[in-house]
């Protein structure tokens, strides 16, 4: 699955954007960015930003892309599972809903047990786990994920990373996540793309499975020194020079 | 626990304390005074008091009003919350006809109620009603300002249309915030009621408390008060063991 983006424009961000996004089946992908840019990007991909200019084409059927934002946005008045009968009975974008097993989606993303369980306004880890299930009531999906883990303490992240890649696996969907955490972009992607406001197209992108091999013959921990050294001069060359490391 | 919390959470052993404090003020030290009524005589006097004063009608007619006034107020809320939530003409010219509001002290609108219908039962209820109404509606447009995003992002991605949007996940996450609302209201809804029924001077709690100052009579103007205290802080218990029960998210 692919995606293409013409000529996208919105508001100052966003100026004459193309560029083409390879979201292959069961892929995950970042967008690394230290502005407002890739979180817009994802808005409109998303459908949370309407009447841009440009146009966003799919390859092939799938259209749907669900947007998650920074913020928890499962609902606290709903109970797991209500959350997810919610979205699903009210949803207008697909005329073809598949309503999958609720139960086996909750259970797969790591709430079985809770689901007649309301979430806790501050247990981030556990409202994610129901965005996305809410995301995965659909049949074929791209899930946008908009710096979501950088409020989260470090164990809940990487329980939540594990889970997105046996969910990619096993329900053959793409994510793309936006992160100003070039650790986390690495750990988790096969592709990692840079981005910067105002440029017309991302400022490179890097497909971490080539570069590991490259670099095979060192160690783990140089290889992804490597390609973190090699992000920021990426973004230091286009004049980023404030990138705040998170490793 | 700061002095606010404690008048605030624990508002009957406010009263309980003032009254042990007033009984052994008034009854012992102070007992020849015309600042508070001796407790004993009081007592004495407490059924010639509600039966000179009708007491019971009278209360019952200022709940009834508050009552109806808060009630008709969260229905109509419920009714127009999508145009309340959403930037339109109903709730531009709410907003606008709220500034007056801001200079203009509602006991001067009361006033000329009182002027136009004086003897009418009914404007007293349709006044509170719309005062209340006019007050949370306002509340709501700006707590509806102030909400976060993240709702509206991801109902909206998820193919949820504006109509539920609003209507049932902007409204509900206002929700919370309606507590302190209408725990505010009460006890506006009280002073305004207070002071209309005491210029109107025909029903209610205010009417006694006109009659009591008239007839200079301090026992029946102290006993009106201690009801109207304990009056409003059950109304507060009520109001927050609805919320507790029907709004368990933050």
């Amino acid at each position: 699955m692919g995606m293409k983006l013409n000529n996208l424009n919105y508001e100052n961000v966003i100026k004459e954007f193309n560029s083409d996004i390879n979201c292959k089946i069961n892929s995950i992908n970042s967008i690394v960015c230290f502005d407002d840019s890739a979180s817009k990007l994802l808005k409109i991909i998303g459908r949370v930003i309407d009447n841009i200019d440009g146009e966003i084409k799919f390859s092939d059927e799938m259209e749907t892309a669900v947007y998650i934002p920074t913020d928890p946005a499962s609902f606290p008045w709903l109970n797991v599972e209500d959350n997810i009968k919610y979205v699903l009975e009210n949803s207008t974008h697909l005329s073809n809903k598949i309503e999958n097993n609720i139960l086996q989606i909750i259970n797969d993303v790591g709430l079985n047990g809770y689901e007649k369980h309301f979430s806790d306004n501050n247990s981030l880890g556990f409202r994610f786990r129901i965005s996305i299930a809410r995301a995965l009531v659909f049949n074929s999906i791209l899930i946008l994920i908009d710096n979501s883990f950088c409020v989260m303490d470090d164990e809940t992240k990487f329980e939540l990373f594990d889970m997105i890649k046996s969910i990619s696996k096993k329900y053959d969907v793409s994510f793309l996540i936006n992160t100003k955490n070039i650790s986390d972009a690495i750990y988790l992607s096969k592709n990692i793309y840079l981005m910067k406001e105002g440029k017309e197209t991302f400022l490179d992108s890097i497909n971490l499975l080539e570069e590991w091999k490259e670099l095979g013959s060192e160690d783990r921990r140089s290889r992804q020194q490597k390609i973190v050294e090699k992000i920021i001069n990426i973004f230091t060359k286009n004049n980023l020079d404030n990138i705040q490391l998170k490793l | 626990m700061s002095l606010n919390k404690i008048i605030y959470k624990k508002p009957f052993k406010i009263i309980v304390s003032f009254l042990i404090i007033w009984i052994i003020l008034f009854q012992f030290i102070f007992s020849g005074n015309n600042i508070l009524p001796r407790p004993i005589i009081l007592l004495e006097s407490f059924n010639d008091i509600i039966s000179d004063y009708q007491l019971i009608p009278n209360l019952l007619y200022s709940i009834g009003a508050i009552t109806f006034g808060i009630i008709a107020s969260i229905f109509s809320v419920y009714f127009l919350r999508y145009y309340l939530l959403t930037q339109n003409l109903f709730s531009d010219l709410l907003q606008a006809i709220s500034k007056p509001g801001s200079f203009v002290p509602i006991f001067i609108f009361s006033i000329f109620l009182i002027f136009w219908l004086p003897q009418s039962i009914y404007i007293e209820y349709l006044f509170l009603a719309f005062i209340s109404l006019g007050y949370i509606s306002l509340q709501l447009i700006d707590i509806n300002k102030t909400l976060s995003n993240a709702y509206f992002n991801s109902a909206k991605s998820l193919g949820i249309n504006k109509n539920k949007i609003v209507t049932e996940i902007n409204f509900k996450q206002i929700l919370p915030s309606m507590e302190k609302i209408i725990l505010v209201l009460n006890i506006k809804t009280w002073g305004i009621l207070l002071v209309f029924e005491f210029i109107q001077n025909t029903n209610g709690l205010g009417s006694v408390l006109h009659s009591s100052l008239i007839l200079k009579d301090l026992y029946s103007l102290f006993l009106t008060t201690i009801v109207i205290c304990v009056l409003i802080i059950i109304f507060q218990y009520i109001i927050q063991i609805v919320f507790n029960r029907f709004v368990h998210w933050e």
